[in-house]
């Protein structure tokens, strides 16, 4: 039995389209591929399910036993060694961080948060090991992982040879690859405000909104203040990949003024920022 | 089919081996006396128990005892000879006495078991200690909250061994949703609603009327504190290990509402306790309705765990491993690309969620085909078992048991009078947030 359910609508003789969906990373993944043969997009939607489960089991920071978590209860001052995946998403997160001014932060459920706490962490790549300086740091990668998996889905299914597909991890995190059956690139939409939606066409790229959905959900907190954010609004931007996706959209969100904005935004190769509510 | 779970499987069902011993010293440390390495180290030793009070949970307590090859039961004591008889089948060469100050001097007892009405547990858990014997007490500690404080020092000044009977701190399905909580998984604790509701009259059957109170000694005052005493403390004890917090006030009211046969303590009560930043946790028993049953919810801002039925649930519906419906907008898309139209895709924005369905079915937290086989009595007599070979007290355990049986206590006290009270800072133990203040 295949751990996703799908749907298979043949387009002409020579192409078909796959929709297959399922649940990972506490939300949906739904996924739609535009190639020729039936078996080879269950294989592909297989190997990416695959990929999204075993970064969940890495990287999830609500699961006892992911390795994440046992790096996060590793006390300050003690050096551990960090499997390869895991270490290049923190040297990744801690990049972003840099890029953004620090308003993209995987730290931010840090004991005792102040911001600044990367200055605590030492990332030896050569070594693979990671030392936290100061007590109480701990790393949070749930507002980075979808980006990083639209990443890794992208280079399975380079390898696959597949061109023709959108990707959408809890519609949040959406890749765009080559076009739709009947199209040039995909269009997607998605709410500008409480009544009106904004249509994008998406070509090889990213979307990725970051925000509340509505005010009773806040989940992200602005590393400047501390505190969470309040209110609903959201912000898209559009960006190559979908971990710098998730960094950008943050520090978007956070970050109100508009030079500041545009200063950040600059350093992102091809990024856009989407005109949103927020 | 049934399966057996050895001890190592155990641990590991209740997500205990593999993890770093941080986790395991910091969430529940007392788990460490079932550890492989340190059982293992004990075999071969014999531990010998005294059982005081053999009557329907003593035995209960026995037949575990017996399944533990590190224990051999060498005494019992009672009152009533047909706990005695029922006693001796279970441990046929114990010594038989009738005097527990008798049994306390018998020098071939290591330990005892004291699992007398409520009332005599005070001084024979004192004079056990005194005895020089580890001692496990059946809940609730004592019969008030200055008695507890006793054992508790006496503990303290004695340095023996000292269990009292929350055998939830080692049932598997506590441990793992004790470790999930505690992750963050479910967010900050906001409440805790214990409630165990029954219908039934709590009555045992008694041969002659002049045993009434002896034997229905659960139903009078004086040997008892009725659902506070018999039913509350496990829960409570829960509510305080998700919490990681001690209260500091609590409120309390109760009546005899329904089984007016005579009997003294009340079959209805409920009681609010609460922390010094707002959170409550509150305990609800009442024995003339069962449709409830027995749960502690445990309310989080990000989800609810409820233990008993071995479920979570997260406040967004998302439910681990079941697929989800087909989304709209792309089933829509599918249909568009046999009419040949590129049309819009109307799905994109903040994260989806699911709706939160009024029947969502919720997470396992044992995993789905977990059966339950153990209360975690078995591995609580063991892990006692074990301390008392090496004489190494398990870290928290007599705090969480004092704790336990301390805030009954006060909630009873706080029925009885109609008021609000404070946990006496001379009663607090340097413990959580507590600390102890001298009168
Ligand atoms: N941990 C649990 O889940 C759990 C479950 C049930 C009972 N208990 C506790 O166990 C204790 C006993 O409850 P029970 O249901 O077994 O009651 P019970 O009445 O069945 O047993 C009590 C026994 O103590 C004996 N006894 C009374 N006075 C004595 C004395 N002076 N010396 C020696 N023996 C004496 C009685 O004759 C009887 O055999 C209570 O404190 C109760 O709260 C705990």
């Amino acid at each position: 039995m295949r751990p996703f359910e799908h749907i298979f609508k043949e387009i002409d003789k020579d192409r078909g389209l796959l929709y297959a969906w399922f649940a990972a990373m506490h939300s949906r993944v739904d996924i739609v591929i535009c190639d020729k043969c039936e078996n080879d997009m269950l294989a592909v939607t297989g190997k990416i399910y695959e990929r999204i489960a075993q970064l969940e089991k890495l990287a999830n920071f609500y699961d006892p036993h992911s390795e994440l978590t046992k790096l996060n209860e590793v006390p300050a001052g003690v050096q551990t060694e960090v499997g390869e995946e895991l270490l290049s998403m923190l040297y990744l997160s801690m990049r972003y961080n840099e890029l953004t001014d620090g308003r993209f932060d995987v730290c931010v459920k840090s004991d005792g948060y102040t911001g600044g706490m990367w200055g605590n962490v030492e990332i030896d790549l050569e070594g693979g090991t990671i030392t936290k300086q100061r007590y109480g740091i701990r790393f949070d990668l749930s507002g980075f992982l979808k980006g990083y998996a639209l990443d890794q889905a992208r280079n399975i299914l380079t390898g696959y040879a597949v061109s023709d597909v959108l990707l959408s991890i809890g519609n949040s995190s959406v890749l765009a690859l080559g076009n739709h059956p009947f199209g040039d690139g995909w269009r997607v939409s998605y709410p500008e405000s409480d009544d009106s939606n904004i249509e994008i066409d998406l070509h090889d790229e990213c979307l990725t909104t970051s925000g509340n959905a509505n005010s009773e959900r806040r989940h992200i907190v602005n590393p400047v203040s501390g505190a969470l954010i309040e209110g609903e609004g959201r912000i898209s931007v559009v960006t190559r990949g979908g971990a710098e996706g998730e960094a950008l959209s943050t520090a978007m969100f956070v970050e109100r003024g508009a030079g500041e904005r545009e200063a950040i935004l600059g350093r992102f190769r091809r990024a856009r920022l989407l005109d949103t509510m927020n | 089919m049934k399966k057996e779970l050895s001890r190592r499987d155990f641990l590991k069902s209740a997500g205990l081996i593999g993890l770093g011993a941080g986790t395991l010293l910091s969430t529940v440390p007392w788990m460490e006396a079932l550890a492989d390495e340190n059982t293992k180290k004990t075999i071969g030793e014999k531990v010998r128990i005294g059982i005081i009070g053999p009557g329907s949970r003593g035995r209960f307590l026995m037949n575990l005892i017996k399944k533990n090859p590190k224990a051999e039961m060498v005494a019992i004591c009672d009152i009533y000879q047909p706990s005695i008889d029922k006693a001796l089948k279970i441990a046929p060469k114990a010594k038989v006495y009738n005097d527990y100050r008798k049994l306390l001097e018998d020098k071939e007892v290591d330990a005892v078991v004291i699992a007398t009405p409520l009332y005599r547990h005070y001084q024979m858990a004192m004079d056990s200690l005194d005895a020089g014997k580890d001692l496990f007490c059946e809940k609730s500690l004592s019969y008030t909250i200055a008695q507890c404080y006793d054992v508790y020092q006496k503990y303290k000044s004695t340095g023996r061994i000292f269990f009292v009977g929350q055998q939830r701190l080692f049932d598997p399905r506590y441990l793992k949703a004790m470790e999930m909580i505690h992750s963050g998984m479910f967010g900050e604790i906001q409440a805790v609603r214990a409630f165990w509701f029954r219908n039934g009259s709590w009555r045992n059957n008694v041969p002659d009327p002049s045993l009434e109170r002896q034997l229905n000694w659960r139903l009078y005052k004086e040997y008892s504190r009725g659902l506070m005493t018999e039913l509350g403390g496990h829960l409570l004890q829960v509510g305080t290990w998700a919490m990681q917090k001690l209260p500091e006030t609590v409120m309390g009211a109760g009546g005899l509402t329904y089984w007016k046969d005579g009997r003294e303590v009340d079959d209805n009560v409920s009681c609010i306790f609460s922390m010094d930043d707002g959170r409550r946790i509150t305990y609800e028993s009442v024995i003339s309705n069962k449709f409830y049953g027995l749960e502690e919810q445990i309310m989080g801002n990000l989800g609810t765990v409820e233990p008993e039925k071995g479920m979570y649930y997260f406040e967004d519906g998302t439910v681990n491993g079941v697929t989800p419906k087909p989304a709209a907008g792309f089933m829509q898309m599918m249909k568009d690309v046999q009419n040949q139209v590129f049309e819009k895709l109307p799905f994109a924005g903040t994260s989806w969620e699911p709706e939160v369905a009024k029947d969502v079915k919720g997470n396992y937290i044992m995993g789905e085909d977990y059966k339950i086989n153990t209360d975690g009595s078995q591995e609580l007599i063991n892990a006692f078992v074990e301390a008392v070979i090496t004489q190494k007290q398990p870290e928290r355990i007599a705090e969480e048991c004092y704790y336990a049986s301390a805030m009954v206590l006060l909630g009873y006290d706080a029925i009885e009078q109609g008021k609000k009270l404070t946990f006496p800072h001379e009663y607090r133990l340097n413990y959580l947030n507590h600390k102890h203040q001298a009168k």
